[in-house]
């Protein structure tokens, strides 16, 4: 079943094609993606063009679509319950490389985003064919990514390790860790050092320390800059890169698996 | 350590005070100190202290001797003035630096074995002069910088990390600071801010010499089992007579609570210190009481912390001496150096 590689690579190919092979899994991915499959087989005609299922959305959703819809059809295919999703892949591995060492860049840069170099205004006017963004040189590029965000860097605290000397907390530029008592949680964000009033946004609750309090983090204001490792002495806090593998139908281990 | 400087990013609701500054203006250079080292707490306690009471940075001064603690005022204050003077002499560098300027904020900073041996005399009659000052000790019960050699403020019996007991008979510094007149007596934790940020501040505000014994863990060499200065034994043994609240104005003082439970004390300076009691018998404000209680929580093994004493009308070793109210730097020449008929007539009335 070769359906979702192939969107893929037609995909990659240009938006037009891929759009249009999309559609053929839109009713997989309609609605919660799957549930509103209709159980006669997929209604091409019904569906909605462009990027499937969700109306216009970038190239990126409309892969991550078809991978779905991919997954939908393979299913259906084998009278499978398309309901029954496969999980994705979850993977969480420590960065550190030495005591002040990770395996990403974690200064934290307070530049501005570099803006991409134009070419001179008055030949892009004159040609109309001229490409007006010339892009970035690799120095430019390579500080540009270096103000990436390492947001698949995850603090990652356990609790057993921590002796409560409160290093963390001093060194964490943006006052985001707070060592306290335990409480509901509409209180307790009252009661953080920097209060995490942002109802949207998650705050990291751990139990099992030594003292009988917990520790909460605002996960909206890290920066990932580990600061918070580097200080702890006994390695409580640990920087793990978080890796999120989206479940795909893959046609190679589907044909092992056939001839197995 | 860290290799890297701390990013200058705040939380962008971190408030400001009344001189317009953050709480991170007043931080100094990242520590160099040992990952989780107990002086790196009180740092960041004093730097919450000073920006709280509004201090501007240029006016205090740091003072400190040799040790893990002593280097600690490079870490916080980072625009205040600073000396990092030799072992032992941190108490009377800041003496002759108050003699000269009588207006400057004194911090003196200091650590067991600084202030408990090579520098105990030198202690002990800074105290006794009452020098204006806020003297702080980062209590380990070891010598950090040197790898960890028992200090004179270890406990007889506490083991040393391979085991081998101490012998000697330890010197309870808040004991020596109320027998040698101290006016301001506090111990204090450093893993406990909400008690030690208020000590430091009504320690700053006190007009006279003001002491504080912190106990701050030495994670390096005194935090096994069988220390007394571990986290997990100072948490254990840690007996708080009060906690502290320093208020500028008397409208702050809100009647919300039990008689009995909680004593105001009015300072020189019109700040009011306000004591919430934890243990009920004890009265912050008789010296003879504070030491009996002392001697007797500290048989059973208990470190008893708080404000332990206090002096709401102390005065300091200027009024002591009768000298003038101007700072050296803010005098004249001719009144600096009034010249020979000056000293002529100061001799004749001396014979
Ligand atoms: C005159 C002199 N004698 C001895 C030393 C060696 N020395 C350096 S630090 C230190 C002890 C420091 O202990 P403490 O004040 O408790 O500081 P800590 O490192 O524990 O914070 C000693 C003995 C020295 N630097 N100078
Ligand atoms: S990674 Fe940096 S910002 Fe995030 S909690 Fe740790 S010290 Fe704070
Ligand atoms: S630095 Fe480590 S040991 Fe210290 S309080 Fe933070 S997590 Fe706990
Ligand atoms: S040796 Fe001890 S006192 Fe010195 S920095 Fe390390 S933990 Fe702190
Ligand atoms: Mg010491």
């Amino acid at each position: 079943m070769g359906l979702g590689e192939d969107v893929f690579e037609r995909d990659a190919a240009g938006f037009g094609q891929g759009a249009a092979i999309v559609v053929l899994g839109c009713g997989a991915v309609r609605g919660d993606l799957h549930a509103d499959f209709a159980p006669g087989g997929f209604d091409v005609e019904e569906a909605p063009g462009g990027d499937a299922a969700f109306g216009p959305k970038n190239i990126i959703w409309a892969v991550a679509h078809a991978h779905q819809a991919a997954i939908s059809i393979d299913k259906f295919c084998q009278a499978q319950d398309i309901a029954d999703r496969p999980a994705p892949g979850v993977t969480l591995v420590s960065q550190k490389m030495g005591i002040h060492e990770w395996s990403y860049d974690n200064d934290v840069s307070i530049d501005l985003r570099f803006k991409v170099p134009h070419r001179e205004k008055k030949l892009s006017l004159i040609d109309i064919k001229a490409e007006v963004e010339l892009g970035f040189d690799p120095e430019l590029a390579l500080k540009e990514a270096h103000r990436c965000l390492n947001c698949d860097v995850q603090t990652v605290f356990a609790p057993k390790l921590c002796i409560e000397c409160d290093a963390c907390v001093d060194i964490c530029p943006v006052d985001c860790i707070t060592f306290t008592d335990d409480g509901e949680e509409a209180e307790l964000r009252t009661r953080l050092n920097a209060p995490a009033l942002d109802m949207t946004q998650d705050i990291y609750v751990s139990d099992g320390l030594k003292t009988g309090r917990i520790m909460a983090k605002d996960e909206d204001m890290c920066l990932h800059c580990g600061l918070c490792a580097e200080r702890c002495p006994t390695g409580a806090w640990d920087m793990q890169r978080f890796l999120l593998d989206m479940a795909q139908v893959n046609p190679v281990s589907a044909k092992l698996e056939a001839l197995a | 350590m860290t290799f890297l400087p701390k990013p200058k990013l705040h939380h962008p609701k971190l408030a400001s005070n009344a001189l317009g500054f953050t709480r991170r203006d007043y931080e100094g250079s990242i520590s160099t100190l040992c990952a989780g080292c107990g002086h790196d707490s009180i740092s960041a306690a004093i730097i919450h202290a000073c920006f709280e009471l509004d201090l501007p940075p240029h006016r205090i001064a740091k003072l400190s001797g040799i040790g893990c603690s002593s280097k600690t005022p490079t870490y916080f204050l980072g625009n205040s003035h600073g000396f990092n003077s030799v072992h032992g002499r941190m108490p009377s560098v800041l003496t002759g630096a108050n003699l000269a300027n009588r207006e400057l904020i004194y911090l003196g900073v200091s650590g067991d074995g600084d202030s408990a041996s090579i520098g105990f005399g030198q202690f002990a009659h800074s105290i006794r002069r009452g020098v204006n000052m806020t003297y702080i000790v980062e209590n380990n019960g070891v010598y950090g910088l040197t790898k960890g050699q028992f200090s004179a403020t270890a406990d007889k019996g506490a083991k040393n990390k391979r085991g081998v007991p101490n012998n000697d008979e330890p010197i309870d510094m808040v004991s020596m600071a109320l027998q040698l007149g101290a006016t301001y007596v506090g111990r204090s934790f450093s893993g406990d801010k909400t008690q030690l940020v208020p000590l430091i501040k009504g320690a700053l505000t006190h007009k006279g010499a003001a002491f504080i014994d912190c106990i701050s863990p030495c994670v390096a060499f005194n935090n096994h089992d069988g220390s007394t200065k571990s986290f997990d034994y100072v948490r254990e043994h840690n007996a708080a007579v009060n906690f502290l609240d320093v208020i500028e104005t008397r409208d702050e003082i809100t009647a919300d609570y039990a008689p009995g439970t909680v004593e105001i004390v009015r300072q020189h300076d019109g700040t009011y210190l306000k004591l919430r009691k934890i243990a009920n018998d004890y009265d912050a404000t008789d010296r003879i009481s504070a030491m009996n209680y002392l001697q007797t929580h500290h048989a059973r093994g208990e470190i008893v912390t708080g404000l332990l004493y206090v002096d709401p009308d102390a005065e300091d070793m200027h009024a002591a001496l009768g000298t003038a109210m101007a700072p050296l730097n803010g005098m004249s020449d001719e009144a600096l150096v009034p010249g020979n008929a000056a000293l002529a007539k100061l001799n004749a009335s001396l014979r």
